[in-house]
């Protein structure tokens, strides 16, 4: 698909002149009113029911059900308990860091690799392998579950961060390639024949030219993969067992509260607050990457 | 670094020549294979783990061959309403949260896509729902939906959720639409990305209305990248679990697939069984994969990468 | 091109083989009996934080035969889940396991636990209902060490003698209408409670679900028709709330705690609660005995078996240890640290115990006559059912005759 369809001239300076002068006004009002009722929609639609997860977490155990839209004693006391002695918190949050970094590093250097493959390079099969990469995403997630803990236990891998981390990287593989295979696949064709024209290798200019323009594609896959990789529970709730080797989302779901039957539902909205937060900066920090400014001016 | 001087090629399309396609084959190879070799061990061989163990029976001690009995217990037989009336909801829950998804998630990255201040706590702010785990935003919705909790007190109505057919199908599509809309948005904001400004410019000057623009620039360009996000909700969405499981334990009719999967197989000691319906339920998102993919056009895959049928580009 | 797909194949293949050959050769499981040494105790979340004080007295007493407490999740299905995964791994990881009452027939049947001496752990100092818990084809596979029984909480305030027959329950429902309360509340939505509920009323009308040796489905019966009826009339009638249909342990005992609902169905967990200083009904409430159809009604029982694990590698170990954690003293720190509910008869007597917790008496008499869920190999499936049908007839989906019968089909279908 071409990146540069043809620009076409206007055929009168004056056309141009008569639609900046009587269109501008009408659209611009349309368009940054609506902007704003869109943008404040949207947000409302996203933030209510985390506004309600984190009034949640400032209630005490006799105020947690109370409906009220603003908490009447707010108090810490779910988050000191997330990080009490019954819970070992920390623990989890370093463990998660650690499955869903590898998780991403990983999977973006052989999803690279394989988009990089499919989108630029000519081989038999290429079909074949997208459709493997399709159908490995078909089979309901508890099919691969039992088999593979046989498979670990064996290995001996059980409550080791590999054993969380392999399977992860093959839940989150698909969709990077697919993303990324799209972006290096819109990258104009030759930008890379110069390149190699001016004597560069593949590897080079896919380093030097590629690479930067899917910089878009590239961070939303990590952002996409780290998330999911954060967020991951069967897996991990069958391979570790204890807690050096337990992400957050297995240690939320063992918070207890004070009798077997009593759902710690402060506790566990404190841990679901803590466990975004990290998960938000991470956005807002790297959220710039994933608009581009891709002007045309590399091509010219 | 040797200096290679190339024919310089007029087309940028044309094949290269025979002796690049096998260095490219060579290449394609090596940056490929290790994807292959992860996706086949962790994937592949449980699945046919998975399928060899649901050609046999499922008992204390005995487990004899039984073909492809377990597969017509499920479809015909025992466990056939069970299993019809799984399909029926877990489509129903694709279709209905794919349809709304798309368009919020679409309505997303447009908005998204522009420049405003304070753009990037919007962004940061869309990714929320998607960002907060499963499990806690299920025990969060749940509660939401208590016929004491949040909802009913806001709304001021007194149904009970999770407690009839109708509510808990309505309050899990509710619940997964919040939850993943921002996930499309996220990747139809990337396919936006693609698309240069230059081609909007064109076209303003043209006198296209804002409308026409995203009609007849915005959707066909966006079309590779919502084909993939699509796709790829609709394989998750088929294969539900989380949701339904925390919200409703499945009663009241919202027993998808994998929930009946995961009874069998986990809850009830029935791997065979279990592997059987696993096996179908793969069959049948394969085939909805297969019909999505042709009704959207073969064209979108190819833009994702993929090669023509006839011959190569 | 055609070396290429060989060479994919060919790693294809010796991946996959590699695969099935690492999973072809099981590491460990040698099933050698007898052995004395340290065992691993995998326990359910220990919410009290008082196992570890428990634990230390037997180390204290055996140094060379150490317990090591290892603590699952709080979800008895994903301690179940974890259970399975070790027998099927056949690691012997774990040597004694915290087993659910429901479980244990489950385990003995695919040959996973070990069978105990049940002069031991079994003899009539233990509550029978506790005994028959742990016992499947004859062999008890488990050594009762909690119990749990349902109990029926009333407002003494409003309610002077509590109801000993739904019929009198049913009369009392006239105070809860003057006082702007709902009649009754318990466990009713979907899931395990409801088997619960549903086997109380069910098994106090004088029903039941399978024969003794769960091979027959006795539940097509008038009896079980007339207590799943009783259940299904008080939805109807508003004496159990509609909203109740979602109830699960927590939400009905804040419908009592809140001075919602006069009557209440829950497990003796609800005391500490109830008669906290900040509690609304403190010094307001009793507990009485379920009533039932003619009479006295008869309670489902719960509770945790200690099971140990045919892989064990040091099972004389594991059993003397589960042996010493059903003995008086060990269950007097169960009920005076850990204030749960003890095996043993004579410990809801003791008077230093009933200070603590003035409900022991009471709950004694509940556990003498208290009935476990059926003992099957295919718990889960035959929970399904009764749950499933149980929650259609109290949803009003289907007549209790419909319900009942298609009970007793789908129940013929779990146990086959």
């Amino acid at each position: 698909m071409s990146a540069t369809a043809s620009a076409t001239r206007p055929t009168a300076a004056t056309t141009r002149e008569e639609n900046q002068r009587t269109r501008p006004r009408r659209r611009l009002r349309w368009s940054t009113g609506g902007l704003y009722v869109g943008l404040v929609a949207i947000a409302v639609f996203c933030l209510i029911p985390f506004y309600w997860m984190i009034v949640s977490s400032l209630k005490g155990p006799k105020d947690i059900f109370d409906n009220l839209l603003v908490p009447v004693h707010p108090t810490l006391l779910n988050y000191q308990a997330v990080f009490g002695s019954q819970n070992t918190f920390t623990l989890a949050l370093r463990n998660s860091v650690i499955i869903a970094g590898s998780v991403t590093v990983v999977a973006l250097v052989f999803g690279i690799f394989a988009a990089y493959a499919i989108a630029r390079l000519n081989f038999r099969g290429k079909n074949l392998v997208l459709g493997l990469f399709l159908a490995t995403s078909m089979f309901p997630g508890v099919a691969i579950l039992s088999p593979l803990f046989q498979l670990f236990a064996d290995l001996g891998w059980i409550d080791t961060y590999q054993a969380m981390i392999i399977p992860d990287i093959s839940f989150s593989l698909p969709l990077g390639v697919w993303i990324l295979a799209s972006f290096f696949r819109a990258m104009p064709w030759e930008l890379e024949a110069a390149a190699r024209v001016d004597g560069c290798t593949r590897g080079q200019a896919f380093r030097k030219i590629i690479l930067p323009l899917a910089v878009p594609g590239v961070f939303t896959t990590a952002i996409l993969v780290f998330i999911s990789a954060w967020n991951e529970f069967m897996i991990a709730n069958s391979m570790s067992q204890t807690s050096a080797s337990q992400p957050v989302t297995v240690a939320i779901a063992q918070f207890s509260g004070i009798s077997q039957y009593d759902q710690p539902f402060g506790t566990q909205m404190a841990a679901g607050v803590i466990v975004t937060v990290p998960l938000i900066v991470l956005v807002l920090v790297f959220q710039r990457r994933i608009i581009s400014g891709l002007t045309a001016g590399g091509v010219k | 670094m040797t200096v290679r001087i190339e024919q310089p090629t007029r087309e940028r399309r044309r094949a290269p020549r025979a002796e690049n396609r096998e260095r490219d084959g060579r290449l394609a190879f090596w940056l490929v294979i290790p994807a292959i070799v992860i996706l086949t061990l962790v994937i592949g061989y449980p699945v046919i783990a998975s399928v060899i163990r649901s050609l046999f029976g499922d008992g204390i001690g005995e487990t004899p061959f039984v073909g492809l009995d377990n597969y017509a217990t499920a479809l015909w037989g025992t466990g056939a309403s069970d299993f019809w009336a799984a399909t029926g909801v877990t489509y129903l829950f694709a279709g209905v949260t794919i349809v709304l998804e798309t368009l919020l998630g679409l309505a997303m990255a447009l908005v998204m896509n522009r420049a405003f201040r304070g753009r990037g706590l919007l962004r940061a702010s869309v990714l929320v729902p998607w960002a907060i785990p499963t499990a806690v935003a299920a025990v969060l919705w749940k509660w939401m939906f208590d016929p004491a909790g949040i909802i009913n007190a806001v709304t001021g109505s007194h149904i009970i959720w999770t407690g009839a057919e109708l509510p808990s199908i309505t309050a899990i599509i509710i619940a997964d639409t919040w939850k993943t809309a921002p996930f499309i948005g996220l990747l139809i904001l990337a396919g936006l990305q693609i698309i240069p400004e230059e081609v909007y410019e064109a076209a303003k000057i043209d006198g296209a209305g804002a409308w026409q623009r995203f009609v007849r620039i915005t959707l066909p360009l966006v079309r590779p990248a919502l084909l993939v996000a699509v796709l790829f909700r609709l394989l998750d969405a088929l294969r539900m679990y989380d949701l339904p499981a925390i919200l409703t334990h499945g009663a009241n009719g919202t027993t998808t697939l994998s929930i009946l999967v995961v009874q069998s197989t986990l809850s009830q000691l029935k791997p065979g069984y279990g592997g059987a319906l696993s096996t179908l339920t793969f069959l049948m998102i394969f085939v909805t994969a297969y019909l999505f993919v042709r009704l959207l056009g073969v064209n979108a895959v190819e833009q994702t990468g993929g090669s023509k049928k006839k011959g190569d580009r | 091109m055609r070396s290429k797909t060989r060479l994919v194949s060919a790693v294809l293949a010796i991946t996959s083989l590699a695969a099935i050959a690492l999973t072809g050769c099981s590491s460990n499981g040698s099933n050698e009996s007898g052995g004395v040494g340290p065992i691993t105790f995998a326990s359910g979340k220990d919410l009290t934080g008082a196992m570890p004080q428990l634990i230390a007295k037997w180390n204290k007493l055996h140094p060379d035969q150490k317990v090591t407490f290892l603590e699952l999740s709080a979800s008895p299905d994903d301690q179940r889940n974890s259970f399975i995964q070790d027998f099927q791994a056949k690691s012997g990881k774990y040597d004694v396991l915290w087993d659910d009452v429901v479980w244990t027939s489950e385990f003995a049947a695919h040959g996973w636990l070990e069978p105990l001496d049940s002069a031991k752990v079994g003899s009539d100092k233990v509550l029978p209902a506790a005994v028959a818990s742990a016992t499947y084809n004859g062999k008890m596979y488990g050594a009762p060490f909690m119990t749990n029984a349902g109990l029926l909480y009333y407002r003494s305030d409003l309610v002077p003698t509590p109801p000993t027959t739904w019929a009198e329950l049913e009369k009392d429902c006239a105070i809860a209408k003057a006082n702007d309360m709902t009649c009754y509340a318990g466990q009713f939505a979907q899931y395990e409670g409801l088997t619960v509920n549903a086997a109380e009323a069910i098994n106090s009308a004088g029903g039941s679900f399978l024969s003794d040796d769960g091979k027959r489905v006795t539940v097509d019966s008038p009896e079980a028709r007339a207590g799943l009826q009783h259940l299904v009339d008080m939805f109807k009638n508003g004496d159990i709330d509609k909203a109740a249909i979602t109830y699960q342990e927590q939400e009905s005992a804040n419908a009592f705690l809140s001075g919602k609902t006069l009557f209440l169905r829950n497990w003796p967990y609800v005391y500490t609660a109830a008669s906290a200083s900040d509690s609304k009904i403190a010094g307001k409430f009793g507990m009485a005995v379920l009533p039932g159809e003619k009479g006295v009604g008869v309670s489902s029982l719960g509770g945790i078996n200690l099971g140990v694990s045919a892989y064990s590698k040091n099972k004389t170990t594991a059993k003397a240890w589960v042996e010493w954690m059903q003995s008086e003293e060990s269950q007097k720190v169960l009920v005076s640290v850990m204030n749960q509910a003890s095996v043993l008869k004579d410990l809801y007597t003791d008077p230093a115990l009933v200070k603590v917790s003035p409900y022991l008496p009471t709950l004694q008499k509940s556990e003498l006559t208290a009935v476990p869920r059926p003992q099957t190999p295919n718990y889960n499936a035959v929970s399904l059912a009764i749950q499933k049908n149980s929650y259609a007839a109290l949803q009003g989906k289907m007549t209790v005759d419909q319900a009942i019968t298609q009970m007793a089909a789908d129940l013929k279908q779990a146990i086959k």
